[in-house]
């Protein structure tokens, strides 16, 4: 196939590559890299003090959390969109992976584009879904999953589904952990760390949580999470990359009862690629990135009585010997690599040029 | 020439009581309709103009249920930001002209058409100079000078002083005995130095003011105290017609300013009507008032917060040195609604010709 010329467009909110925990910077910098060694001709839109393999471009020197810049603050990022819109000029496509504002200036372009949808919209955003509304029919989306997809408010016309890939070499595979259970995530209610504590509670396992605390869940944490924490339940803090996929090998199992449909867990497709198998509650992707009973357990989010299937939870980790390590590796292996993510992306950057 | 005037759309336009920007879209709007110019005016549905008016909401933002939710109103905004867009790609004017300032800003160098966009409110907001400063290339128009004194850095164009429609205000030779208070009742407009310093001057002192719910607690523990319905009256907000009598019948207004207000549109209204303004010297009182002339411009407070009040109090006493015909004449001269649309008119051909080469 011809090489094509891409505009990768990343948020700025947090540096690239990642410090420490953020998705999404994750990905961008993997795509980015990963095209460039295939040949393809990349800039990446980001911040000044991005490290890529990609030619850089950027308007802000730093990303807008190292500046301070509180979240409410949507300038920033216009700023940049501004920018990047102004200099799509000569690329075969440009693929965003920033929020929706970005359509705000979608008709100053001629650049065919890409988004990837790595937020998901809920029903209730109404006047975004109004703005969007308008382009559903000429947009072309990527979802991160079926469900996201599936539950996407609006159904737009070119859509494709891409899991997010993640680097094997950096997860790799362990055979024998050692006796605790983990649950990684941001300190979110709906992230299902409570039900994590409880369910280790009854079961009476010793359960690590890690993951960052934003500054608008202290109060959160202080109040429903504090209080549980014990010899057995204990808090680590956040993690680098490297001492993230070491407590992630010698975990028994990843204990995820998310209580929102998660458009993709990076988390769980991390921790099977160390070979560790997946609790996690019915919603979203789980059933997707899961596959029940052979790389851990999918519970339904309600028992019969409609109450929060905590007992569920309980008889997952009892039976979690059941689950072959080498199987959640392999499974990693098939969908969840960066090679494959990239390649998926490269066969709808081609089916779109192929369109116009 | 065609013309997009974007407004806010906070308030209808013309506004039918308190909304300096909008008040000042619609006599823009009008006059250069009359002046032959084809103009698009994207404004709430509600609005009345003789310039095609296209709907960018239904009503005003304010009697909309759902904008007493700031989070709403803020994605409203950003809705209003799409239609807009959408809109000024579809009229390929000569020239757009915002008025909703900063919002547009990200979005100006996109389009093809000109954009020029008035300041309309204090540029010494860190929130504002750190957006501005952003885009410091697009052309601003200051309405006054001394509004660009917190960020000189920005490319303005012009300073075009707002007008007012001089038939709407009555000029009057021989006011009754009391001093005028007029607009918001706020720390900023110095409502109680007003008071005070009518106490001290020993004259009565009429407040024609609305209270926003912000300023509540103001009210209630600084100026209610004050307020004795003889010396010290309170008549609440008032609409046109009353605020043309209030303003005729002062004897002068009274203005000790606490902030650096970019352009009092209020003094105009005043001068106007032959009353003389007593203000402080802050923000763009000096362009608008010329001190012993149409009024005093009094040196504000010393920043150590020592309120001595002497300099204006005398200058209430001395009021009557004060020929209300030039405070008229001023107005006339300076700031009509003509006036600004000619300087309007003049800088859109100026930036439509640069464009074209």
């Amino acid at each position: 196939m011809k090489k094509i010329k891409i505009a990768q467009i990343a948020p700025i909110w947090y540096p690239l590559p990642p410090k420490k925990y953020a998705g999404v910077e994750r990905i961008v910098t993997a795509l980015t890299n990963g095209l460039v060694e295939k040949g393809h001709k990349v800039t990446l839109f980001a911040t000044g003090n991005t490290k890529t393999k990609a030619q850089l471009k950027f308007i802000r020197k730093k990303s807008l959390t190292e500046d301070k810049i509180p979240w409410a603050d949507v300038f920033g990022e216009l700023y940049h969109l501004s920018f990047v819109f102004k200099n799509l000029k000569n690329y075969d496509i440009a693929h965003f992976h920033t929020d929706l504002k970005t359509i705000l200036f979608q008709d100053f372009t001629k650049t065919p584009t890409l988004y990837t949808i790595h937020h998901p919209l809920d029903k209730n955003q109404t006047i975004q879904i109004e703005i969007l509304k308008k382009y559903q029919n000429k947009l072309n989306f990527c979802f991160l999953s079926k469900s996201a997809k599936k539950l996407y408010p609006l159904k737009i016309k070119n859509s494709w589904v891409v899991y997010n890939g993640i680097d094997l070499n950096n997860f790799s595979f362990n055979p024998s952990p050692k006796d605790y259970l983990l649950w990684v995530g941001r300190i979110e209610p709906y992230k299902g760390v409570e039900n994590a504590i409880l369910a280790a509670k009854i079961a009476r396992r010793k359960l690590f949580l890690l993951g960052k605390i934003d500054k608008e869940r202290e109060g959160y944490f202080e109040k429903k999470i504090k209080p549980h924490l014990s010899e057995k339940i204990k808090y680590l803090g956040e993690f680098d990359q490297k001492k993230l996929s070491k407590i992630y090998q010698e975990a028994q199992a990843f204990l995820y009862p998310i209580e929102w449909p998660e458009p993709f867990g990076l988390v769980m497709a991390e921790a099977q690629a160390c070979g560790t198998p997946v609790i996690v509650f019915n919603q979203g992707s789980a059933s997707e990135l899961v596959i029940h009973g052979k790389t851990g357990f999918v519970v339904p989010f309600l028992n019969e009585k409609g109450e929060k299937n905590i007992q569920g939870l309980v008889e997952a980790i009892k039976n979690i010997s059941s689950i072959k390590r080498e199987d959640c590796r392999k499974h990693a292996e098939e969908k969840f690599s960066i090679k494959s993510m990239i390649e998926n992306y490269e066969k709808i950057y081609y089916e779109i040029l192929a369109k116009n | 020439m065609r013309i997009a005037i974007i407004s806010t759309l906070e308030e209808q336009v013309p506004p039918p009581k308190y909304g300096g920007i909008e008040l000042v879209v619609a006599n823009l709007a009008n006059l250069l309709v009359e002046r032959g110019h084809k103009i698009y005016l994207l404004a709430s549905g509600d609005s009345f103009t003789k310039a095609e008016l296209i709907p960018i909401f239904p009503r005003a933002l304010r009697k909309e249920s759902e904008a007493n939710n700031l989070d709403l109103r803020e994605q409203l905004k950003y809705l209003s930001i799409a239609r807009i867009i959408e809109t000024l790609k579809k009229l390929r004017v000569d020239i757009i002209h915002s008025h909703i300032g900063w919002r547009m800003a990200p979005f100006v160098s996109h389009l093809k058409s000109p954009t020029v966009i008035t300041l309309h409110g204090p540029l010494n907001v860190p929130k504002i100079q750190y957006i501005y400063r952003m885009f410091p290339d697009i052309p601003y128009v200051s309405i006054s000078n001394a509004q660009r004194k917190y960020l000189p850095e920005l490319n303005y164009v012009a300073t075009i002083y707002n007008g007012i429609n001089l038939s709407q205000f009555d000029f009057n030779l021989h006011p009754k005995d009391y001093f005028a208070f007029l607009g918001r009742i706020s720390p900023e407009k110095g409502t109680w130095e007003a008071i005070v310093a009518a106490k001290k001057a020993k004259v009565k002192l009429k407040i024609a003011a609305k209270i926003d719910m912000v300023d509540k607690e103001y009210f209630e523990n600084k100026i209610k105290p004050l307020i004795d319905g003889k010396q010290i009256k309170f008549i609440g907000e008032i609409g046109p017609e009353e605020k043309k009598l209030f303003l005729k019948n002062a004897k002068a207004l009274l203005a000790p300013i606490q902030w650096e207000e970019p352009f009092g549109l209020y003094f105009i209204e005043a001068m106007a009507s032959g009353t003389p303004v007593i203000a402080f010297k802050r923000g763009s009182v000096p362009e608008i008032v010329v001190d012993g002339k149409t009024g005093f411009v009094i040196k504000p407070f010393d920043k150590n917060k020592k309120t001595n009040f002497k300099d204006f109090v005398e200058a209430i006493k001395k009021i009557n040195q004060i020929d209300r015909q030039q405070c008229r004449k001023r107005v006339e001269k300076h700031f009509t609604s003509e006036k600004m649309v000619e300087n309007y008119e003049k800088l859109f051909y100026k930036l439509t010709k640069k464009n074209n080469f």
